[in-house]
């Protein structure tokens, strides 16, 4: 993860110019992995230096939170975490009347909250968002950046507060993004997994992790992938944090092939399709092995 | 995990675990091995590890010149069999090293399918010499034992070439294996071939344009083209012979040329702009129905058919199936209120609010009391709404000749959808599809736009021709793809049995043995159930619901179930078609 000289320059003084609130401190998080993708991040770094949005497509495990996260790291704000759902409404977002000491006040959502201490907002699965809730985003991720609380203020946003969405979108028939909601956006699309970053990922997450065992694990990972883009299996089995969670086993001393079928395998419920990962899981993972074929003591 | 197969395994999916494991191996997906139904009922290994092999084949090497070398040789007077089990060896031997070094999980699988191959191909392996070679060879592999003689010096010479990267040097070790082995002793007894065998050390011969064209002919003879409009040729047969042949009608230039005016003329003129058509059928006639033509139409009484003859039997079919509705109107109603009652409570439910009390939200005046006085915080409520989400049907009615004789059924039923999901407000569209020549034609009924009086349409259906269900099913989901509504659900009346073995003009042309056919497969069988299922597969991928409505007969039950997988439903009786279909569709509105 390298960021370009100048950029980290920008960053640096971004960061002096817009220290944050001490009791928001508890909010920045070390994200769970280094995203590896330079030009990506660059890109990314650059766009929200500029004050814009950013909205980040792809497939499934393409590391689209993961490069959110880490940018909220980067910039060193606090992360607000706002996922879309059939029940997310105006109000859970803005935030709605509660009693505190006997007295009616606002109980601030997440949008709230972010606008107001300068944070970074991760709208997750935004095309998920329904009408009412998409009638918020507008007014504060456009230039005019601010946000109308019903019955009480109508607050400008922090000038370091900033939205990254991100949206499932590669397979066919997923749901569209409407135009208004777009263009309010930097869009990045995200690039599918290769042998070289799932290395890189593997072995950032398991030091000890040997060269065979790692080549198999992350080219089961990606035989998954490609037959999920050539519509044999569903989605289900492309699972990143179902391998990383596999390993996690394995160092914890199920067979590797029991893992997996944890892990990957038994993710999918139609049994077809579990036929057809096992079969490529057999001829990745020799029944043979065991932690220590994995993992160097 | 690698469960043991199971007994009641059909074709379909032993094709498509092998053709998986094959394409991931390979890495290619376009690749196509027939499936080893008896080698996989002797042994899953056997089947799985002949993929994996065909695979690596297939990844590191020019399969193409194995192939032209294959054909040449047997051109040559080498015996296919003999050839082609001695190059399954040579093949082994030059990919395992390179699949275990990928897949390490095949060395397992290699010894597994080798134990098998011993155990339950003895007989297979002591019959003849190169059974028995084959057998020498497995021992090597999983027991290391090398046999003296001359078996012995040809297992070395191909275990030479477990390094290599060329597959001319497969060629060439198969050559000098099939010399070594059996030319001499096997030439003498071998009658059916009345080439002269040529030796060694003449050059190969080439397979020349004129023997092509020569053979050519001899499979035009066997495939003579039809024409559609001389003779008669019984469209509504729908591949029900007595036995299933798997082979293909070919039409000559003639009926090829005039099909268009034909379609137009016998099932109404277009009803969508030839751009828009051609746009549609870029889109749509891919993969297996590449070469295919879309016809959209409103039906011949509608807009210019100029088939009179055609139009009257419409009318007449028309007249019969009001008949059969005004015969069970009772039951057909029932039928339609029922299921339009269970589509409207869905669709209620699913709107309705839900309110709950909570430490915030609203604030609750009449609770207030409890300020001060009780530990009770929650004093505001909270409304949950179900969103609203909106809905699109597709149905879509197999109108192929083989439904001819229960087409007032298969009308009534699509009806009593239409006109249910009309009441509960639900925009659906109404299709029938057959097939005829390279034209799949697609009869519009009934539009997503279109009210109330048009569910009545429906009764000009009526079934002629062959049908491509695999092209319906991805042409309707297109048309679905469009619309704005978030659920989708697609229900399509079938009878199970994809049929279209009228192409257009192909040449058929010469097929090497061992080579992937150049020609389109006859879209029928297996071949076409499998089609169709892939493509209902793709849809439940891309989150459109589909039911499988059975319209047949009850021995193509089994076929209709590897289609729909579970979601399909058996109308035994009309009078229980709302419920039946009812509990499918509420289970997707919920």
């Amino acid at each position: 993860m390298e960021l370009k000289e100048s950029l980290q320059k920008r960053v640096e003084e971004f960061k002096k110019n817009y220290p944050v609130d001490e009791q928001m401190k508890s909010r920045i998080t070390q994200p769970s992995m280094a995203f590896y993708g330079t030009e990506i991040l660059n890109r990314a770094v650059t766009a929200l230096l500029e004050g814009e949005n950013l909205l980040l497509c792809g497939d499934k495990a393409t590391g689209k939170n993961i490069l959110a996260e880490n940018l909220a790291w980067i910039f060193g704000r606090p992360v607000y975490d706002i996922s879309f759902h059939v029940n997310t409404d105006s109000s859970s977002l803005i935030g709605t009347d509660t009693f505190v000491n006997n007295e009616v006040k606002l109980r601030e959502g997440p949008i709230y909250q972010c606008a107001r201490w300068g944070g970074f907002g991760i709208l997750d699965e935004i095309n998920m968002a329904k009408s009412d809730a998409v009638s918020v985003l507008h007014g504060v991720l456009d230039f005019r950046r601010i946000l109308d609380v019903p019955g009480y203020d109508r607050i400008s946003l922090h000038p370091a507060a900033r939205f990254i969405a991100t949206m499932n979108y590669g397979y066919a028939g997923t749901k569209e993004l409407n135009e208004a909601l777009v263009s309010r956006f930097m869009v990045i699309n995200m690039p599918s997994l290769t042998m070289e970053r799932m290395y890189q990922i593997l072995e950032n997450l398991f030091p000890s992790i040997r060269r065979e065992a790692e080549e198999q694990f992350a080219g089961l990972f990606l035989d998954l992938q490609m037959k999920a883009q050539n519509g044999e299996i569903s989605t289900k089995a492309v699972d990143m944090r179902g391998l990383i969670g596999a390993l996690r086993m394995v160092r914890g001393e199920l067979t590797p092939l029991e893992a997996i079928d944890m892990g990957i395998t038994n993710k999918t419920f139609d049994a077809f399709e579990r036929e057809l990962i096992g079969d490529l899981v057999m001829t990745r993972i020799p029944e043979t092995w065991d932690g220590s074929d994995v993992f160097d003591e | 995990m690698n469960e043991k197969k199971s007994p009641e395994k059909t074709l379909p999916d032993v094709q498509s675990r092998i053709e998986n494991l094959l394409w991931a191996v390979s890495g290619d997906y376009e690749l196509d091995i027939p499936a080893d139904l008896k080698a996989w009922e002797k042994s899953t290994d056997i089947a799985l590890y002949e993929a994996v092999r065909q695979g690596i084949f297939r990844k590191y090497y020019d399969v193409e010149q194995y192939q032209d070398f294959f054909a040449q040789k047997v051109y040559q007077g080498m015996i296919p069999s003999v050839l082609e089990a001695l190059g399954n060896l040579c093949i082994d031997s030059a990919v395992w090293k390179k699949g275990v070094r990928e897949r390490p999980g095949v060395r397992n699988l290699r010894k597994r399918a080798f134990q098998d191959t011993l155990e339950k191909d003895a007989l297979r392996l002591t019959h003849t010499d190169w059974g028995r070679l084959e057998e020498y060879y497995l021992r090597k592999a999983l027991y290391g034992e090398r046999p003296e003689g001359r078996a012995g010096r040809i297992l070395d010479r191909i275990s030479a070439i477990e390094d290599t990267d060329s597959a001319e040097e497969i060629c060439r070790c198969l050559e000098e294996v099939y010399r070594e082995a059996y030319e001499k002793g096997l030439a003498q007894n071998f009658k059916g071939l009345d080439r002269e065998i040529k030796t060694s050390d003449q050059d190969m011969k080439r397979y020349t344009d004129k023997e092509k064209t020569r053979e050519e002919e001899k499979e035009a003879k066997e495939e003579a083209p039809v024409n559609l409009f001389s003779g008669h040729v019984d469209p509504q047969d729908n591949g029900n012979r007595e036995k299933p042949r798997s082979s293909m009608i070919f039409l000559d230039q003639e009926s090829s040329d005039k099909m268009e005016e034909y379609i137009v003329q016998s099932y109404g003129e277009s009803c969508i702009p030839a751009r828009l058509l051609r746009e549609f059928q870029q889109q749509v006639c891919t993969g297996a129905h590449k070469d295919c033509r879309l016809h959209m139409t409103r039906g011949i009484l509608h807009g210019q058919g100029k088939d009179k003859g055609r139009g009257e039997y419409v009318k007449k079919v028309r007249e019969e199936n009001l008949r059969a509705l005004e015969s069970t109107r009772l039951i057909t109603r029932q039928n339609i209120q029922t299921l339009a009652n269970i589509l409207k409570r869905a669709l209620l439910i699913r709107s309705e609010k839900e309110m709950l009390s909570s430490e915030y939200g609203r604030i609750q005046v009449n609770k207030l009391w409890n300020l001060g006085r009780t530990e009770n915080r929650k004093l505001f409520q909270r409304e949950i709404r179900r969103e609203d989400t909106d809905f699109a049907v597709e149905i879509l009615i197999d109108a192929s000749g083989s439904q001819q004789s229960r087409q007032s059924q298969v009308a009534l039923q699509g009806y009593i959808l239409s006109a249910a999901l009309s009441i509960a407000g639900i925009p659906h569209q109404v299709m029938g599809f057959c097939t005829l020549g390279a034209y799949t034609v697609l009869n519009l009924f009934r539009d997503f736009e279109e009210d109330r009086e048009m569910d009545q349409r429906i009764f000009e259906f009526y079934g002629s021709a062959n049908n491509r269900d695999g092209l319906a099913v991805r042409a309707a989901a297109a048309g679905l793809d469009q619309r704005k509504e978030e659920n989708k659900i697609l229900i399509l009346l079938s009878d199970g049995r994809p049929n279209d073995i009228m192409a257009g003009t192909q040449n058929p042309g010469y097929t090497l043995p061992g080579a992937k056919k150049p020609e389109k497969e006859p879209y029928c069988l297996d071949f076409a159930l499998r089609d169709t299922a892939g493509e209902i597969r793709k849809l439940r991928n891309r989150k459109i619901a589909v039911l499988g409505v059975f319209a047949g007969e009850e021995e193509d039950l089994a076929a209709e179930k590897k289609i729909f997988g579970k979601d399909f439903v058996y109308i035994r009786d009309l009078s229980n078609f709302a419920n039946v279909v009812g509990r499918y569709l509420k289970k997707q509105i919920l």
